[in-house]
């Protein structure tokens, strides 16, 4: 068990120091999430929508665009520099290896959603009834599952010959169950007129995560020694 | 051909035949006519679309568990076949849809996550051809294909919530259900012919696959 930790611990180690060095996959998070959310204002007016219609679907399709592109810096990182062949090798637990590149990519995912978060929140006024509690529930728990189906689809991907292009056409399908959850769990948190429903949208949302967290962990193995 | 597949061709044949015959017979339903008839092809090709899928993913574990190439072979001509059946879902439901609804697409529970399924296993099919070398496709599919498939019942829940224009299940979907012998003895007729058929399709393709795998085979091995 201690061994496990220590695999855990030494992939998010290498992920940092890597990320630390070349800053690639925070600044593609940041510039495609904040350029998604120009996009979508321009999509629809938010001058004349409320703010709980826009707002929602315009954060997460931001965080979903910009995830994509991060989880595939990550992964396409560990192939160019050939890390891939020294992991197969290793006799490093597999579900390990999975868990530390899910961490690494979720604390990547986490400081871009931050400052992709704070810029909406100051162009959309945001103050603390929309960024509750519960709406930081709902971030943890779509970004949490987002992270742990896309860092497997990231792999496979890289092992595809249509490579990058390939991890959105596999992942959207996946995740739509659960963007759904957390866009209509955000519309809740963000309407004035109370939290009517949100339980069971948290509730799938944290259903899905357990599920693909599991699966991921259990199956990043065949992906990663095919 | 193989006797067995004869069996199952004679089979898909009767049964496609006996539900036309049984649809010029039973009486144009009360409320909707002629357009009703339709339920007959519509429900039964969504059954084995999700049959397809569950092949599919069940044989992805077996790959994975054993490493036997012809788990994926299977596993490959269901996807497809399912892709096929659920096409046909998404065409025969907007033809039944406009003049009942009024309009050919809502986005309700049904439909929403028929819409998804097609589009999940598409991107299956889509992952297959991208792969050249054979067990590499075959273990990466397998993994997607269990993904996909652990995803069809989360879908369905994610899209319960809202009110549907969709009926409920007509055959076991809670009290007032229920249809009447002669209904229930077309629908049961269109599920066998449908399930039949993709038998046959199934068993059809993995054979197909299997020669090509073996030209392959012969073709390395010449050099």
């Amino acid at each position: 068990m201690n061994s496990f930790w220590r695999v855990v611990g030494a992939v998010l180690a290498r992920d940092v120091r890597a990320e630390w060095r070349r800053k690639d996959i925070f600044t593609t998070i940041v510039m495609f999430g904040l350029l998604t959310v120009m996009v979508f204002v321009f999509a629809f007016d938010p001058a004349r929508h409320e703010r709980a219609d826009v707002v929602p679907g315009t954060l997460w399709a931001s965080f979903l665009f910009a995830g994509i592109l991060g989880l595939n810096r990550s992964a396409s990182r560990d192939s160019q520099d050939d890390q891939i062949s020294g992991v197969v090798t290793s006799p490093a637990d597999r579900g390990a290896l999975y868990l530390g590149k899910t961490l690494s990519n979720l604390l990547f995912m986490v400081i871009g959603e931050a400052i992709v978060l704070v810029a909406v929140a100051f162009f959309f006024d945001l103050d603390g009834r929309h960024l509750a509690p519960e709406f930081f529930a709902l971030l943890v728990l779509g970004t949490l599952g987002f992270i742990g189906v896309g860092t497997i689809f990231a792999l496979v991907s890289q092992k595809t010959r249509m490579q990058e292009v390939m991890t959105p056409i596999l992942l959207l399908p996946v995740i739509l169950p659960l963007l759904r959850a957390v866009i209509e769990g955000t519309k809740i948190v963000f309407d004035p007129t109370g939290n009517d429903g949100l339980g069971s949208w948290i509730q799938l949302a944290a259903g899905y995560d357990v599920i693909f967290l599991i699966a991921g962990f259990l199956l990043y193995g065949f992906v990663l020694e095919d | 051909m193989t006797t067995t597949n004869r069996i199952l061709l004679a089979l898909s044949g009767l049964g496609m035949i006996a539900l036309c015959v049984m649809l010029s017979l039973i009486p144009r339903e009360s409320a909707q006519g002629f357009v009703q008839k339709i339920f007959y092809v519509h429900v039964p090709v969504a059954w084995v679309a999700f049959l397809a899928f569950g092949v599919t993913g069940y044989n992805g574990l077996r790959y994975l568990m054993t490493r036997d190439m012809k788990f994926d072979r299977v596993a490959a001509a269901s996807a497809e076949i399912g892709v096929v059946y659920i096409s046909l879902v998404l065409i025969t439901g907007p033809l039944w849809a406009k003049p009942i609804w009024g309009i050919y697409w809502t986005w309700d529970l049904r439909l929403t996550t028929s819409f998804i399924l097609w589009l999940l296993y598409l991107a299956y099919l889509i992952l297959r051809r991208s792969v050249d070398d054979r067990e590499r496709r075959a273990q990466l599919s397998a993994v997607v294909g269990l993904i996909s498939f652990l995803d069809v019942p989360i879908v369905y829940m994610a899209n319960r919530v809202k009110a549907s224009q969709h009926p409920a299940p007509v055959v076991g979907g809670g009290e007032n259900s229920g249809l009447a012998p002669e209904f229930l003895a077309t629908l049961l007729i269109g599920i066998f012919a449908f399930t039949v058929t993709y038998a046959l399709l199934l068993r059809l393709r993995n054979q197909q696959a299997r020669i090509e795998d073996r030209i392959e085979d012969l073709y390395l091995a010449r050099g």
